[in-house]
């Protein structure tokens, strides 16, 4: 008699709950998809359409004396950014070109190497480095900067010159490019 | 057996306080859409640069003209309170608590908002008709860090009878 009233009482809860489950249902239902439109950005010096430049002066006695010259104009911010849900991350690289646009003397053709110049990020968010002369060499990536699918980083680098070698006297300019690029 | 039977009633008393004592829920079957599906957008996007994280991360979707038809019918006569609630786990969501949703209706229930796994009130009053009817305009909004897969919502709406 006892077990008989105990299998009554579980079947009146297993039933319970499944009437419970049966007008549980919503009827109204919101599909949110997964996908938010991704964004890159990156932000050189000012941003927009400028370009920021970097100078660096050095007296006819100073030329190759293997003593570096710290830029005359001052830090340039970088700036990151990511916008992307978890469900579908993006993974961006940061590169730069430092071969197209050479330092090139505006009376003559003389050149000088990128790889002349370096920089020290105040942060080590982008990690300090040398520029390699070449046209996509790697910065740091995204998953290197964080594991979250919407960020943005800002570092400030401050560039100096080798001042290895002699050469020729006169006003060089020349450009690099960054780029933020997902696959 | 014994032992069954005690966790049958624990399990019981679980279920039975998952809903406010004496509410019941409405039937909204009757609403002419059942299904919406809406996509995610940032809310802020422009001029990134001076949002913090939380807005930068910030995801907006909104689904408007949703006619709610609440089968009201057995409680004509009587005074109530209709609530919206969402379930503590939304589907698709890392953390349900990142997600809110708020609404504008057209006067007949109130606007208001709404985090998952909690309730507000709609209405008080005497019920006067055996339907009644609503037009929202939904917003949803959700940190974009706990998007882990197509987020599926579904509001419940109870009555209590005072």
């Amino acid at each position: 008699m006892q077990k008989r009233h105990s299998q009554g009482l579980l079947t009146a809860v297993l039933a319970g709950l499944l009437l419970w489950s049966a007008v549980a249902d919503a009827d109204i239902r919101f599909n949110l998809k997964d996908k938010a439109p991704p964004e890159i950005k990156i932000r050189v010096g000012s941003g927009g359409n400028n370009t920021s430049t970097v100078s660096f002066t050095l007296d006819p006695g100073q030329l190759g004396n293997g003593t570096p010259i710290a830029s005359s104009s001052g830090p340039i911010r970088i700036q990151l950014e990511i916008r992307s849900t978890a469900a579908n991350p993006l993974a961006c690289t940061l590169t730069v070109d430092s071969l197209s646009d050479p330092l090139k003397n505006t009376a003559s053709s003389t050149t000088i190497p990128f790889s002349e110049i370096s920089w020290t990020a105040d942060e080590e968010l982008i990690p300090s480095g040398i520029f390699q002369e070449t046209m996509d060499q790697y910065i740091i990536d995204s998953q290197s900067l964080t594991n979250n699918p919407t960020f943005r980083v800002s570092d400030r680098l401050t560039f100096s010159y080798a001042n290895s070698s002699m050469i020729e006297a006169g006003s060089y300019e020349g450009g690099v490019v960054y780029t933020w690029a997902a696959p | 057996m014994g032992r069954t039977v005690r966790a049958g009633c624990l399990l019981l008393v679980i279920t039975l306080v998952s809903l406010p004592l004496h509410a019941e829920r409405l039937d909204d079957s009757l609403s002419p859409r059942q299904q919406f599906d809406i996509d995610l957008g940032w809310k802020d996007q422009y001029s990134t640069e001076t949002l913090d994280t939380r807005e930068l991360n910030a995801l907006i979707a909104r689904a408007q003209h949703v006619e709610v038809r609440l089968n009201t019918a057995p409680y004509v006569g009587q005074r109530g309170r209709i609530f919206i609630s969402l379930p503590l786990n939304i589907r698709g969501a890392a953390d349900s608590s990142a997600l809110r949703m708020s609404w504008t209706t057209n006067g007949l229930f109130a606007s208001g908002s709404l985090t998952a796994g909690n309730r507000v009130k709609l209405f008080e009053g005497k019920i006067m008709e055996p339907v009644m009817t609503e037009i929202f305009d939904m917003t949803f909004e959700i940190d974009a860090r706990q998007v882990f897969n197509d987020l599926r919502l579904e509001p419940v709406y109870d009555i209590e009878i005072f």
